[in-house]
């Protein structure tokens, strides 16, 4: 069937002869966008932690000048013996790479790579490390938007991940994510944003909740507190 | 598997799910661990009516609009890069899906739970031209794996079967050597579909919202099945029920807030994915294309009669839940793809009566259906509709029902035959219990019927009384 006959007969069922735009404001705006908003941003920020911890993320608090230190401590608790970073300005400007390699193999996820190399880095690497673009209180959620330094597969292959959460990027909810979503880089929607809440988990064995079915077992975010 | 799974006469669906005391009881549990943690959830929201009332409002005007929305989304999701196809029906969705891996010679799928492409019967289809479709949600991995059998709920496909049923599959199918335990048998099952994804040549997927204004394909998942089959194969396919539209990323926001809320009593679901066009040319991973196949399989229908509102269903479960019928019965008392009150109002309208016009018999009209839904789905009164429409204007109910209201309606409609028949009506205590009547008095008392009416008692009472 082809396009224009799809859409003719969806407005005849409607009892129309031709779709028309319709007016539409969303409901709600309103009481969505009041939710936590009283909070200042320690408040949202303690939020966020207690959301994050409920839903089994271990969390760390740290500065920006601590950081590469708080990954090195947070890739030991986890035990991991190798670590997939993303390419990301934060970590160049720090050099996460290169302190991170006096402790483990270190691999980028560079756009260098060829996609095959860049997938079998992924799956042998014993962490996976990305900056989060947004997060969200509400639920103890990140955010992040795949783009040329951050594959998909670095956050969704290893077996743990570990997201670096500025905490100017900490929101109260989904309302105030999604609208900044929608305002992103000249209004180009990244090819897949991922929320992700915590490890993969399942309860589909007689409703016993087990964390790790596909995805990574373990999940550890560390929040900078001063970026 | 299509709309129908199991071809089982109603009362022996019924019986055999009666008498499965383990999954009555797995059932029951469910419901009440997961409505409780949806009222908490619930109760954190604030004014839950609020959030109910603006999801209604946003299903209830896509679908007032779905033509501007649907042409909407097609636009923009063709400008970001995604190719789209139209199905009328499940043939042409499964001719289209055929010919696309056909011409990319593909041999092996990997899908993440979808329950669109169980409706037009996917698997099966692809198999027949040689393509090998691996389920990767793991209770309905479990359950391709056990001579496919068949999911009793929408959310939580395998909660009929105990974890001992799961090991025996596991190690005759796979060669598992190792315990029960959930944890042991979900680490081997990663194992195992780790390697399928990193070797299938196409991912497929179903969509659970798709927004006009971006053209963008929103997935929520729990395992990360749905992550890796939009990562790792290089062609996507996505399967979207026409009727699964947003307007906007804010309308998103509100159906995002309460569908995990509702599913599993969950704030958020371990993921969403938010897809928009295949990956930009500086990125290594993602698929190097998107196929969209949007599905009307009877849905256009539907939009255009009374029972429009059942479409704005977002697929939670919740109604399932809720239902005092589907605790004892589970999804296979019904026979149907979609069980509970939802399959109810749903299935007559996509598979016609002659096929469900017993299902909307499993409903006792209660209601508890309509309080819960998150997007007001007035359930039980589409319910009602289907029931009034085979009885009155199909007259599907068999001679048995229409000969007994036929007298019914001339014993009411006649003071003189009201008289007589009430009079003599103690004489059924005598009746053998036969028929119809023993299924009533198998499992409850039919009351004995006195020889004196209460109007007759009352007369003489009142008379007594007065002089």
């Amino acid at each position: 069937m082809d396009r224009n006959e799809f859409i003719r007969r969806t407005s005849s069922a409607l009892g129309r002869e031709r779709a028309q735009p319709p007016a539409w404001t969303t409901p709600g705006i309103e009481f969505r966008q009041r939710i936590m908003a009283d909070r200042n941003r320690e408040e949202m920020t303690q939020a966020f932690v207690a959301s994050s911890r409920a839903v089994s993320v271990t969390v760390i608090e740290t500065m920006r000048e601590r950081l590469n230190a708080s990954l090195a401590e947070a890739i030991g608790g986890i035990g991991a013996g190798s670590c997939l970073l993303a390419d990301q300005p934060l970590f160049r400007e720090l050099n996460t790479a290169g302190y991170l390699r006096a402790y483990l193999p270190v691999e980028l996820w560079e756009e260098s790579l060829t996609r095959q190399g860049a997938i079998v880095h992924a799956e042998k690497a014993g962490v996976g490390i990305a900056v989060a673009d947004l997060a969200v209180a509400e639920s103890g959620t990140v955010v992040v938007y795949s783009r040329s330094g951050v594959g998909r597969s670095v956050t969704l292959l290893p077996p743990a991940t570990i997201y670096v959460v500025p905490q100017s990027v900490i929101r109260p909810r989904l309302t105030q994510v999604l609208e900044e979503i929608k305002h992103s880089e000249n209004n180009e929607m990244s090819s897949s944003i991922n929320f992700v809440t915590g490890p993969s988990a399942t309860s589909d064995i007689e409703l016993v909740r087990v964390e790790g079915v596909h995805g990574p077992m373990q999940v550890v975010y560390i929040i900078v507190k001063d970026i | 598997m299509s709309l129908q799974t199991s071809r089982l006469p109603l009362k022996k669906r019924i019986r055999r799910a009666l008498s499965d005391d383990f999954m009555r009881a797995s059932i029951a549990a469910a419901q009440d661990l997961i409505n409780r943690k949806r009222q908490d959830r619930f109760a954190e929201l604030g004014d839950i009516d609020s959030w109910r009332e603006a999801a209604a409002e946003i299903r209830a005007h896509t679908l007032d609009h779905l033509d501007f929305y649907l042409d909407r989304f097609v636009t923009q999701a063709e400008a970001s890069g995604c190719r789209v196809y139209f199905a009328d029906d499940a043939a042409e969705a499964n001719r289209i899906a055929a010919e696309l891996l056909g011409s990319k010679k593909a041999r092996k799928a990997v899908k993440s739970k979808s329950m669109v492409t169980e409706e037009i019967g996917l698997n099966e289809a692809l198999q027949e031209i040689g393509v090998e479709v691996i389920e990767t949600d793991l209770g309905e991995y479990l359950l391709q794996i056990d001579d496919a059998d068949k999911p009793s709920h929408i959310v939580i496909p395998a909660l009929h079967k105990d974890r001992e049923r799961f090991r025996r599959v596991l190690a005759e199918k796979k060669g598992y050597s190792g315990d029960a335990a959930p944890e042991n048998m979900t680490r081997f099952v990663r194992g195992i579909l780790r390697q399928e994804f990193l070797t299938a040549d196409v991912g497929i997927t179903g969509c659970n919202f798709a927004v006009a204004e971006t053209g963008t394909l929103v997935l929520v998942t729990n395992e990360g099945n749905g992550r890796f089959v939009t990562t790792l194969p290089k062609t996507q396919l996505v399967f979207l029920g026409m009727e699964r539209l947003v307007p906007t990323l804010s309308d998103l926001d509100v159906l995002l807030t309460l569908l995990p809320r509702s599913a599993v009593g969950s704030r958020a679901s371990v993921y969403t994915t938010l897809l928009t066009g295949p990956r930009r040319a500086n990125e290594l991973d993602g698929p190097d294309e998107i196929h969209i196949i949007i599905v009307d399989n009877g849905r256009s229908e539907v939009l255009g009669s009374p029972f429009r509102d059942v479409l704005r269903c977002i697929r939670c479960g919740t109604c399932m839940l809720e239902c005092p019928a589907y605790r004892h019965i589970s999804g296979h008392g019904y026979g149907a793809l979609y069980p509970g009150p939802l399959g109810a109002a749903l299935m007559p309208t996509l598979g016609g009566y002659p096929v469900f016009k017993e299902i909307v018999k499993i409903c006792s009209l209660c209601g508890a259906c309509d309080e819960v839904c998150p997007v007001k789905i007035p359930l039980h009164k589409l319910i009602f509709e289907h029931r009034r429409r085979i009885a009155e204007e199909l007259g599907l109910n068999g001679r048995l029902e229409d000969g007994v209201f036929a007298g019914a309606a001339m014993v009411l409609g006649s003071p003189f035959i009201y008289r007589a028949t009430t009079k003599a009506a103690f004489l059924a205590n005598l009746a053998p219990r036969i028929g119809p009547v023993r299924s009533w008095t198998k499992s409850r008392c039919l009351m004995k019927i006195p020889t004196r009416r209460f109007r007759d008692w009352y007369k003489a009472h009142r008379a007594k009384e007065g002089s």
